[in-house]
């Protein structure tokens, strides 16, 4: 907890209004998730929720485009930047979802998928703005990197679309005064037919992202495949929807095995990004997120050495 | 979409009972006894020595056979089988597994790497038989996983012939399922045909010659490859800097062990600038910047600090102008001075005694080498004569040292030694270079005093296009005869000559050591406990010209005090040492706050060479700037920029790649793309038209 304050107090001011703005708006969805509606009919709960959400999605954008500005480049280079890059993506396609579909259950799981990766993002907080080297100058960066997080958007939501088509399996009525009702905005649904439609979508922005990640290596490395750590978690992870997409082909496996598949499948996701540190083959990679700038590592030593 | 899954009454199987193409616990047997018989066969291709390329074809053939008779064996239940979904998802499923295990076990190591790293842990049994038996050690590269793609190209060739004919709705699965064998294939065309060679590149001297290298390391070089019909002309190489810049680092979080945590704030460093420092009451302000500073502080005698014994010397050269410096019995960069003149060197010692004595006299080196640099690395070899070299295309044989310089005819007339210039005496060795393709022996004069002149002149005869340098090291030379050594344990001053002490005094501050005549040494000052104490000034030599940016050494005066107590302490901060490294930081209160200042970042942002291909009567072809991620391409070749010499801006580092398969590849991954955009969003979108046409 005093590592966390400690971060916070070091952090830039525009991500620290970001973080805040998440954890209200997120505040607001818990409680309109269970606030009675006034008296005139109108929810004002869950007004203030989706005003909050887009608000902060709004300065999660403004830190990343005055990050990008300030360095004078796609600003996810580091792992904190790249998690701000993934709010921002992320949130996007939820706020986007919330105004035209209103349902607050997905809001409120976003939200609080966002304040996860934002407050790792804050323990990797980055100490300087650092440099692209020559490799990532190149213009296939920000197409690449886009289109990966929007993969990792999508299989995201797919993956909390996952969880209620377990719980709620099937085609599904709700009552319309019911919490259900209340927590989806609408009582007719089927979680299974949406899950995976997402997925779907997900796999379409995984294989584009390995594609324009090999065409980068292709000019950059000269090998548009070169077996690399990361490299090989992203064709894993891709693999592993490709199977979820053909469960639900085979008529002897009931559906509710291919989506509670496509819910572990998220684990392979968040490996691919999350878990590289830990792969024992992670010094054979190129391609592992920078988290402090090696030029001040190098002197913290020396500073520490100094004083033994 | 719900029109296109599975009916939801399922059909329940027995483990055991289901036929083949739905029992998962037999196709994962099946696949795992299919790779288990390609971890034999590629055992047995080692073992007979095949390469590579040798294994891919056995594997080829073979795999085809095999499958074929199966085929013929059993044409319906291997059909069924193969077009089924649940043998893809085995197959589909062992494929991501194995690239799995590649992650796991660290690929393309030697087996004794193997041992060490694995070898030593209880559970290493299982990666060292992994490695050993299964190939675990390139998974990627191995007949069993080129096994597995095989099945999945085969199956999905299968199912796309199985679920003809194909109107239009339903295209997109064809397009998908023949995307795999598409970037499969291209892969396996690339195989045959693919070349990876490297080679530095002199401005103004066209090659046609690259030498083929394994992996995407430049040093592993193999055997020579010759662009076909036409050659590469390097006209300009440039590196371009980001524009450095200087920051200050706070660390206010100790981390109990001496050091501190490692997430120090960073600030832009501007005159005047004052802060709370995070984390702490105490407050910061930067005092002072200098942008280009040097330090023209001395030794101070501290009483409380560390054992660092100096003394503090003048050097009178009889011309007037003495010279004033320190010399610090403890550090190997910093106890000896030698006289410009050339004529002693002076010496601080804690103790003199006899084997010292014995060091001081002029000797020979104690290790004679030959360093050969080329394609960017430099080996060291002893230089005894008639040692000889191989390489691909030339020998190279030590054939004498030279105990002077070695040239007896000059182009006017018979060398005179004493006219040689003094850089171009002493030591040469001779070397002889033996071409292989034409037979000719070529003399090579390499001067260990001056190597950059054996440089130039040998540069015509070594192989071009290698970047290639030879060089006569000689270490542990001492040429100086006379010394003044000042003792501290006995405060003795003498005079050796030769390895034998001729005078001795005693030495005391203000006492004065007559050398020769007009060649004396004045102690100034004794300091038992030596400490620097800095003071920086503007650097003289640069104030009056525009500041260079790369070269400058920026100096802060930082003030930190504790509001509560009044106290204040105040240091300097320099970006970098003398030598040009960067420096280290301080630390203010006893250890509670850490200061460092340094450049933020020194990260080339690119590389960039302007080349040209020619075709051998040196008429142009093609000219493009390549980069880091912008290579030039021609006729196949992509030309990249790869490598660079810090040392000589005319040599350019290119690698040059011929992929053959690349269009296969992208064509697969075009309609994988393409197909699964049809059939998860054209398809039902045509579907519902023509059922709305329909109604
Ligand atoms: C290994 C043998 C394979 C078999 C037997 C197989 C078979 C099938 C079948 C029967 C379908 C259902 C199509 C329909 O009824 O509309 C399907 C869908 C699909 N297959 Fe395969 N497939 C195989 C491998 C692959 C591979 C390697 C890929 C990847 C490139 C792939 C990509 C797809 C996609 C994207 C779909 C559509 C999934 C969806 O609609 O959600 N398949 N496959």
């Amino acid at each position: 907890m005093h590592e966390l304050y400690a971060h916070f107090v070091k952090g830039e001011w525009p991500f620290k209004l970001t973080l805040i703005a998440y954890a209200l708006a997120f505040l607001a969805y818990l409680a309109s998730l269970w606030a009675p509606r006034l008296k005139d009919g109108k929810d004002r709960v869950y007004a203030a929720a989706r005003w909050l959400f887009l608000a902060a999605w709004a300065l999660n954008a403004y830190t990343l485009i005055g990050r990008g500005i300030e360095a004078g480049r796609p600003p996810f280079k580091t792992f904190y930047e790249s998690l701000i890059y993934f709010g921002f993506i992320f949130g996007g396609i939820m706020v986007a979802v919330e105004w035209l579909k209103k349902v607050r259950l997905l809001g409120f799981i976003a939200t609080l998928l966002i304040l996860g990766a934002l407050g790792y993002a804050l323990h990797k907080q980055d100490i300087e703005i650092i440099q692209l080297p020559p490799a990532l100058n190149s213009g296939w960066f920000l197409p690449h990197v886009t289109i990966y997080f929007c993969g990792y958007s999508c299989v995201t939501v797919a993956f909390v679309l996952g969880i209620l088509a377990w719980v709620k399996p099937g085609d599904r009525s709700f009552d319309p005064g019911s919490f259900w009702a209340r927590a989806i905005g609408t009582s007719e649904v089927n979680f299974e037919v949406l899950t995976r439609n997402w997925v779907r979508v997900g796999f379409l922005f995984l294989a584009a992202g390995l594609i324009t990640g090999g065409t980068w290596a292709k000019f950059a490395w000269s090998d548009y495949w070169s077996w690399d750590p990361k490299e090989n978690w992203g064709l894993i992870t891709w693999l592993m929807y490709l199977v979820v997409l053909h469960l639900f082909y085979v008529p002897s496996i009931p559906r509710k095995v291919a989506i509670r598949v496509s819910v572990f499948t998220w684990g392979f996701i968040a490996f691919t990004y999350f878990g590289m540190g830990y792969l024992p083959t992670k010094s054979q990679s190129m391609h592992i997120y920078t988290e402090t700038p090696p030029a001040d590592q190098g002197d913290v030593k020396g500073l520490n050495k100094e004083m033994y | 979409m719900t029109d296109a899954t599975a009916p939801e009454t399922p059909r329940r199987d027995g483990l055991l009972s289901a036929p083949l193409e739905r029992n998962f616990l037999l196709q994962a047997l099946g696949l795992l006894a299919w790779c288990l018989a390609w971890m034999a066969v590629q055992t047995l291709l080692d073992r007979k020595g095949a390469t590579p390329q040798h294994q891919v074809t056995v594997f080829m053939a073979a795999g085809l056979a095999f499958l074929g008779g199966l085929f013929l064996a059993a044409r319906r239940r291997a059909f069924d089988l193969f077009t089924s979904v649940p043998f893809a998802i085995s197959q589909v499923v062992l494929l991501a597994m194995s690239v799995l295990l590649g992650t796991l076990v660290l690929q393309e190591l030697k087996w004794s790497e193997y041992k060490s790293l694995y070898g030593t842990q209880w559970w290493g049994g299982l990666p060292l038989f992994l490695v050993r038996h299964a190939h675990a050690d390139d998974v990627y590269h191995s007949l069993w996983f080129y096994g597995l793609m095989l099945l999945i190209s085969l199956s999905t060739l299968l199912v796309a012939w199985k679920r003809r004919p194909y109107p239009l709705p339903r295209l997109g699965f064809l397009l998908v399922h023949i995307a795999p064998t598409l970037i499969l294939a291209g892969g396996l065309v690339g195989k045959y045909g693919f070349v990876r060679a490297f080679n530095e590149i002199h401005q103004g001297e066209p090659t046609d010659l690259f030498w083929r290298v394994k992996g995407p390391n430049p040093n592993d070089w193999k055997d020579a490859y010759g662009l076909p019909g036409f050659r590469l002309r390097l006209d300009k190489f440039q590196i371009q800097t980001y524009e450095p810049e200087y920051k200050l680092y706070a660390y206010t979080e100790p981390d109990g062990k001496g050091g501190f945590e490692r997430n120090p704030k960073s600030y832009e460093v501007k005159e005047g600038m004052e802060e709370r420092l995070p984390l702490t009451w105490l407050r910061m302000k930067m005092d002072k910047v200098i942008p280009d500073a040097v330090d023209a502080g001395g030794f101070q005698e501290e009483p409380k600090g560390d054992l660092n014994p100096a003394l503090k010397l003048q050097l009178d050269l009889g011309n007037g102008q003495p010279v004033v410096g320190y010399l610090l019995a403890e550090s190997p960069a910093a106890y000896r001075f030698d006289e410009p003149g050339g004529r002693f060197a002076m010496m601080v010692k804690e103790r003199f005694d006899a084997s010292l004595a014995a060091q001081l006299r002029p000797h020979g080196p104690s290790a004679q080498k030959l360093a050969m640099t080329f394609m960017g690395k430099t080996l060291e070899h002893d230089a005894k004569p008639g040692t000889t070299w191989s390489f691909p295309a030339f020998e190279l044989k030590v054939v004498k040292l030279h105990p002077d310089f070695p040239f007896k005819q000059g182009p006017d007339g018979p060398v005179v030694l004493d006219r040689i210039p003094p850089q171009l005496r002493g030591p040469w060795l001779e070397v002889q270079l033996h071409r292989l393709s034409d037979g000719v022996d070529a003399p090579l004069f390499l001067c260990a005093r001056t190597p950059a002149f054996s440089d130039q002149a040998n540069a015509p005869i070594l192989p071009p296009g290698m970047g290639m340098t030879l060089h006569y090291l000689r270490e542990g030379e001492e040429s100086q005869r006379r010394f003044l050594v000042y003792s501290l344990d006995d405060t003795q001053a003498r005079l050796v000559e030769d390895g034998r002490v001729v005078r001795a005094e005693s030495w005391a501050p203000g006492k004065l050591f007559t050398v020769d005549k007009g060649l004396s040494v004045t102690v100034m000052e004794s300091l038992p406990h030596a400490a620097w104490n800095p003071a920086f000034i503007a650097n003289p030599d640069t104030q009056s010209k525009a500041p260079d940016p790369d070269h400058a050494n920026p100096a802060l005066q930082v003030t930190v005090s504790d509001p509560d107590t009044g106290k204040a302490e105040t240091q300097w901060l320099a970006a970098k040492n003398p030598d040009g490294s960067a420096a280290q930081g301080t630390t203010f209160f006893d250890g509670r706050v850490g200061l460092s200042y340094h450049e933020k970042d020194a990260e080339p942002k690119d590389f960039r060479s302007v080349l040209v291909v020619e075709d051998k009567e040196g008429h142009e072809l093609a000219r493009k700037e390549v980069s880091v991620n912008d290579p030039l391409i021609f006729r196949g070749h992509w030309f990249y920029q790869s490598n660079y010499d810090p040392k000589d801006p005319t040599v350019s580092g290119i690698m040059v790649v011929v992929e053959p398969g690349l269009w296969l590849t992208y064509l697969g991954f075009a309609c994988l793309i393409f197909g699964a955009l049809w059939m998860f969003y054209l398809k039902p979108w045509l579907k519902k038209r023509a059922e709305g046409k329909v109604a």
